[in-house]
């Protein structure tokens, strides 16, 4: 397990991280999402020990809860936003030269870097130099550097950024196999779409703090559940309004043609009581589901850019339509 | 032995390319040039004059070794005045930070791979270098000192190169910023004293005087010049420039050497300082600790 405690760093006067305190579980596919300068970068360059925080502390546990043996940083692998590489080297020997700063040399060497350049799907490309390979191939091979010693953590900062959409696929499929196997990953992108599909877990961070941390479908339900629930009906709208008006639970309505969309803050037994009422009222049911929520909508609700949901509303105790 | 990964990475680059090769080249030519001409410029006024005057080869030695050591200030800063600040436009310092190798031991293969290089130039320069002693007139001792003063300085002047570059992320920046420090280091060392001598009666009392014991252009007069007049020429630069040796002269080469040594040691350390994430300094098993500043202490700065 990964621990930040109460971490803080200032860069001059400028607070990047302010008291950031975060758990990520063994095997999670941890997504970081923030908007620029939210101190993403900040906080994965120090979990990686490349940066001190000001205070506070980082702690690596295994699942007995003992601390790691050995330098925190032999135990994780770092994918910077930037490929990091060396043009003058080729594919193999720059494999194996980091695997040698790592203290892994000779025939080890290179069968553990043969081994990552074919998970990557780099292995026909093993002696061309780096300079060689195109960007795709070049974040492929970031990601196999950072394999090299077999660390149980491994973090990428913004892995998918300047990538083609079917680069990016074949990454995504790459992180989701390495999350299979059982490396605790810790990734921060822009493309939440794609973080929503793969991370188990997520964290939000913005202005330097974790405005929301959790389980991904924990995250989902809770803001599904702030959604509003839309009913298709093939008839009988007025009828609908009228039954809808009478119930408590509901705190607005908007219509739009034959569907009403409507704020319920009751839980999923009621809103099965209202669909058993709507129904035995006679009423034609089409349709009846709570809005799904998404990375994006959680992200920019949290970080204070809403979007305008509602063209027309209807509030509980109004007569009538009214236009917001 | 292990050979530290990064000697071993440089050392493979810099074996593919033909640059090194051709300044390799270059240097010896030039020395030999000027050794061969020389020689030949003696003999013919010894045939000319019926004199030998096998005192003016010592010269033209002298000459030929204060022509390589410029070549050494030269070369040597912009050897390693890149190569930090290289691994940090490459982005590839903070994943060298992340693996096991330590902030000393990635200065200290930058630095070795640098002074393999200048090593092979000096040595390779040493047939070129004694063309002018086929008389005789200095001894394997003297050509060892040279060599050693040549490496000692090589030392001082890559691992200011390297320090230069473990500040700025720019090639260009770091480059000048070594260049600016050589300028110091040969200027600086000399005009206060220069300034200060006129007010001093002796002037060993001029405690600028020992300023000199930094300059490396002096040093290598001294060993240059030793096997002339021992250290009468090296006291004949000190009074132009209003300096007296005094009791230093015996000790000269060895302790500016030293102090060369020296500064070339605090210079790779400053360099591997530079480079350290302070959160290496504090790094326990499984752990990384911060320091104790808090947003209070932050704040009311």
């Amino acid at each position: 397990m990964l621990r930040l405690e109460h971490i803080t760093k200032f860069y001059g006067r400028i607070c990047a991280l302010d008291d950031l305190s975060l758990e990520i579980e063994d095997g999670a596919l941890y997504g970081f999402v923030g908007p620029n300068g939210a101190g993403k970068t900040t906080a994965l360059r120090i979990m990686c020990g490349i940066l001190r925080p000001d205070s506070g502390n980082i702690i690596m546990e295994d699942s007995s809860g003992a601390s790691l043996a050995g330098d925190p940083g032999s135990h994780i692998g770092y994918v910077p936003d930037s490929f990091g590489v060396y043009n003058n080297l080729k594919v193999s020997e720059y494999m194996e030269f980091f695997a040698s700063c790592y203290g892994i040399d000779g025939i080890t060497a290179r069968k553990r870097s043969r081994k990552l350049l074919s998970f990557v799907e780099l292995s026909d490309r093993e002696d061309f130099f780096v300079e060689a390979l195109s960007r795709g191939m070049k974040q492929r091979l970031s990601l196999a550097r950072a394999l090299i010693h077999d660390p149980e953590i491994l973090i990428l900062d913004e892995p998918s950024s300047g990538l083609d959409p079917r680069t990016r696929y074949e990454f995504k499929q790459i992180i989701s196999e390495l999350s299979e196997q059982g490396k605790t990953i810790i990734i921060s992108s822009h493309i939440l779409s794609e973080l929503s599909e793969i991370c188990t877990d997520v964290g939000i961070i913005d202005q330097g703090s974790l405005v929301m941390s959790g389980r991904l479908s924990d995250v989902m339900r809770m803001v599904t559940a702030e959604n509003p629930i839309v009913i298709s009906l093939s008839s009988g709208l007025s009828r609908a309004i009228k039954l809808l008006k009478e119930e408590k639970e509901v705190r607005s309505m908007t219509i739009n043609g034959n569907d009403i969309m409507i704020n319920f803050s009751g839980d999923i037994h009621e809103e099965a009581g209202l669909l058993k009422r709507l129904i035995s009222s006679g009423l034609e049911v089409r349709g009846f589901s709570r809005q799904k929520g998404s990375l994006e909508s959680i992200f920019m609700q949290l970080t204070g850019h809403g979007e305008e949901k509602t063209v027309y509303s209807y509030e509980a105790g109004e007569e009538g339509e009214d236009e917001a | 032995m292990r050979l530290n990964p990064i000697l071993k990475r440089e050392l493979r680059v810099q074996g593919r390319g033909y640059g090194l090769l051709g300044l390799f080249c270059a240097v010896n030519i030039l020395l030999f040039l000027c050794g061969i001409l020389g020689s030949l410029a003696v003999v013919s006024r010894m045939r000319r004059d019926f004199e030998a005057d096998y005192g003016a080869m010592l010269y033209i030695y002298a000459l030929l070794k204060l022509i390589m050591f410029l070549m050494i200030l030269i070369i040597s800063p912009s050897l390693t005045a890149g190569s930090i600040s290289g691994e940090r436009s490459l982005k590839t310092l903070d994943l060298l930070l992340t693996t096991r190798m330590t902030p000393f031991s990635i200065i200290l293969g930058k630095l070795a791979s640098a002074f393999c290089m200048t090593g092979i130039l000096i040595v390779s320069a040493i047939p070129a270098l004694t063309v002018p002693l086929m008389y005789g007139g200095a001894g394997p001792l003297d050509v060892a000192v040279t060599l050693l003063s040549f490496l000692i300085s090589a030392f001082m002047l890559l691992s200011m190169g390297i320090f230069a570059g473990s500040f700025e992320k720019s090639m260009q920046k770091s480059t000048a910023l070594a260049y600016g420090m050589l300028l110091i280091l040969l200027a600086g060392t000399v005009i206060p004293g220069v300034l200060t001598a006129p007010f001093y009666e002796e002037s060993m009392n001029d405690p600028f005087t020992l300023l000199l014991l930094f300059n490396p252009l002096v040093t290598e007069a001294a060993v240059v010049t030793a096997p002339l007049s021992g250290s009468q020429l090296i006291g004949s630069v000190y009074e132009r420039l209003g300096f007296s040796l005094g009791n230093l002269s015996d000790v000269y080469i060895p302790l500016a050497l030293f102090m060369e040594l020296m500064m070339g040691a605090i210079f790779m350390l400053l360099a591997v300082r530079n480079i350290t994430p302070a959160g290496l300094l504090r790094r326990s098993e499984g752990r990384v600790t911060g320091g104790e500043k808090s947003r209070e202490s932050q704040n009311g700065k």
